[in-house]
């Protein structure tokens, strides 16, 4: 009988005992791990639970090390990591002073949306939503999470903005798209509705974007949807409504058309065998005609050649999307900067 | 003499009469009703400078019947036909088959041993898949037939309605209205169960989607292009498959199934492709043609080198034997039977693909 009662005792202790270490101990709550970011920023967010902790190093991959003081009487803390390409380890440590209170190692994925080096991650990782009412209670003591805009209303301070906390490092950019800068998310792009390519992510967030795209671009880009649909040979990616395959619908540091990478290479992801192969003509001399480094005739502010000087990157009514008459002949069309 | 002078004078004034008459009878004929005036000789179809896709082209000519006992018809691929022309008909049919690209027909009609009429038409027939022949030249487009224009031409032989019933099969296929003109669809070995039971309304419901809003109200019988979503009406279980898994072919995704695949019939196999395997891909894959793969995939034997290496010798090594086509969860498309491809090929470094 004794026996019986002291082991029950020595249970119900250790349960309790368990029970009160898990809660005094500090947790990663992001990155989740095992998931995959098509962004350059990731956000770290410890649960700090009170602890005595007022430091914390991160380490992504073998770069160096990000190191952030905790203020005091924080049960939370957030801040922003930058990711490269491809598999990310993730090393966070919480000190207090010199001691180690917490170790964690996630590895998430980012992937690319046009290399194809990176397009594709394993079955490893796999796509994890944050934006869900259950997920979002645990940030709801500092944060906002309700949605405060409204439809084609800009903020006089885009820091009112309840989305602007914590996703600010998109606008680090050097150049940015308007509903990007002006913090209309929700109600012009992340609808949180889904389309053909993401039908299989339904309701998994609030803020969610259509895949394919084109709808709510056209919405604003009206001429273009007259201008794309009546012309006869469409770009796959233009044909299909993918219009963030190149462009990067946030903004970007290369260029105002907010394109993911510069031009030449951005057209040579997909279109590998204009990387190595001479285009156009093979001359005598053994010399390819150039698609790059050189100046382009035509251009009137005396731009780079590029694969967009002969070639409409979005549709054309000639063929291989050249741009302007090209006609019967297809020399007709060298004639444009080979005067003579 | 005088006899003479006035019939001589009668002739003269007889012609005159007639001349006047046959001007008056001319300016009257300003607005002559279209049926009513018989050309010696016309094409019906095709158009001319039109575009068409299918493989078989249908020539259809309609003569004038008094003037004309023997057509002759010949194709820019050397074909050639000649046509007798029978009693109280004066539409005749022939078959041609075209390759991809530009050609002409030309009919010749002859009475008695005479030419009296040509008449030429150029068409260009367009490729779905091969680049240099999606290109439709400048002149060319997309004509329609099915429209109350030009049905009424060939009201009088054959019914233009539609006699189906939404997934009732025909008994006898030839019941079908469609059948007459498009049995053509059938001569190919493999065809589709739609196409084989000549239940054609089901795709060619007349609407028009994103990509062909253009042509609305052009044809009766117009398919929404993307076809996709008419497509997984019936291939539910693909639809669920494909959707599903992580990384999908560009083609799947935005519902453009008949860019591969012939929805009528096709002659290579029974999942109807436009082309062999291998031609298949590499029309859009352009870089993976030249021989490198291959040459990577020997320099390593121990994982599943051996395999493909012995696929490969056999000689029926094809993209889709490491690839899945549709969609996949692993990388690059790969299929999930061969565990250890990866570590087999090594192009995945740039310019290899």
């Amino acid at each position: 009988m004794m026996k019986k009662f002291l082991a029950a005792l020595l249970l119900s202790l250790t349960i309790t005992g368990t029970l009160f270490a898990g809660d005094t101990e500090i947790e990663l709550i992001k990155p989740y791990g095992q998931d995959i970011y098509l962004t350059r920023y990731a956000a770290v967010v410890l649960d700090l639970k009170h602890s005595a902790a007022n430091r914390v190093t991160v380490k992504v991959g073998e770069r160096e090390i990000i190191e952030r003081r905790i203020p005091e009487d924080r049960s939370f803390f957030c801040f922003s990591i930058e990711l490269v390409e491809g598999v990310n380890k993730i090393t966070v440590e919480v000190f207090n002073g010199d001691n180690e209170l917490y170790k964690a190692v996630r590895t998430v994925y980012r992937g690319s949306v046009i290399d194809k080096k990176f397009k594709y991650s394993t079955k490893f990782f796999h796509k994890q939503f944050f934006h869900k009412t259950e997920k979002e209670k645990v940030c709801s003591s500092c944060h906002n999470m309700k949605m405060n805009e409204e439809k084609g209303v800009a903020f006089e301070n885009i820091t009112n903005s309840n989305c602007f906390n914590c996703h600010y490092p998109i606008t680090t950019d050097k150049y940015l798209h308007a509903p990007a800068a002006n913090w209309l998310c929700a109600t012009s792009c992340h609808t949180g509705e889904n389309g053909r390519f993401n039908r299989k992510y339904k309701d998994e967030s609030k803020y969610l974007y259509p895949d394919p795209i084109a709808p709510n671009c056209f919405s604003c880009h009206k001429k273009f949807k007259k201008k794309f649909y009546n012309e006869s040979y469409r770009h796959e990616p233009v044909d299909d409504g993918r219009c963030n395959r190149c462009h990067d619908p946030h903004g970007s540091n290369i260029s105002n058309k907010f394109l993911r990478k510069k031009v030449w290479d951005l057209c040579t992801t997909c279109h590998t065998d204009k990387k190595k192969r001479g285009h156009v003509v093979r001359t005598f001399s053994g010399k390819p005609h150039p698609t790059k480094g050189v100046k382009d005739p035509t251009s009137k502010k005396g731009e780079e050649l590029s694969c967009i000087s002969c070639h409409n990157p979005h549709v054309s009514n000639n063929g291989f999307m050249l741009r302007g008459y090209m006609g019967r002949g297809t020399m007709l069309w060298c004639k444009r900067c080979h005067k003579k | 003499m005088q006899k003479k002078r006035v019939t001589c004078l009668m002739f003269v004034f007889l012609l005159c009469a007639s001349f006047t008459c046959a001007l008056f009878a001319s300016d009257k004929e300003q607005n002559p009703p279209e049926d009513e005036h018989v050309e010696i000789l016309s094409i019906i179809q095709p158009f001319d400078k039109g575009v068409y896709e299918e493989e078989y082209i249908d020539v259809s000519i309609g003569i004038d019947l008094d003037r004309v006992d023997t057509i002759k018809l010949f194709s820019s691929e050397n074909e050639r036909a000649i046509i007798r022309t029978e009693e109280d008909r004066d539409v005749y049919h022939y078959l041609f088959r075209f390759p991809f690209g530009e050609h002409s027909i030309r009919a010749e009609a002859f009475k008695n041993g005479k030419r009296v009429a040509v008449r030429k038409v150029k068409i260009y027939r367009r490729a779905f898949l091969s680049k240099y022949y999606r290109v439709i030249p400048p002149g060319f487009e997309k004509k329609f037939f099915h429209n109350d224009k030009y049905e009424k031409k060939c009201d009088l032989c054959h019914d233009m309605s539609v006699n189906e019933e939404e997934g009732v099969a025909f008994y006898d296929i030839s019941e079908s209205n469609c059948f007459d003109c498009h049995q053509s669809l059938l001569y190919k070995k493999f065809a589709h169960a739609p196409t084989v039971n000549f239940v054609c309304i089901p795709c060619h419901n007349g609407k028009t989607g994103i990509k062909n809003r253009k042509y609305k109200g052009r044809s009766k019988f117009l398919y929404p292009d993307p076809i996709g979503d008419t497509c997984f009406k019936c291939h539910k279980k693909n639809h669920k498959k494909w959707t599903s898994r992580k990384n999908m072919h560009d083609p799947v995704g935005a519902g453009k199934c008949n860019l591969c695949h012939n929805p009528h019939s096709s002659d290579v196999n029974k999942n109807f492709l436009r082309e062999r395997v291998w031609n298949l891909c590499t029309s859009c894959h352009a870089d993976k043609r030249s021989k490198r793969k291959y040459i990577a995939i020997f320099k390593s034997r121990k994982l599943g080198g051996a395999k493909v290496d012995k696929m490969f010798l056999k000689g029926n090594f094809v993209c889709i034997n490491c690839h899945d086509p549709h969609s996949s969860d692993r990388p690059y498309l790969l299929r999930e039977k061969y565990r250890g491809i990866e570590n087999v090929c090594i192009t995945f470094s740039e310019g290899g693909g």
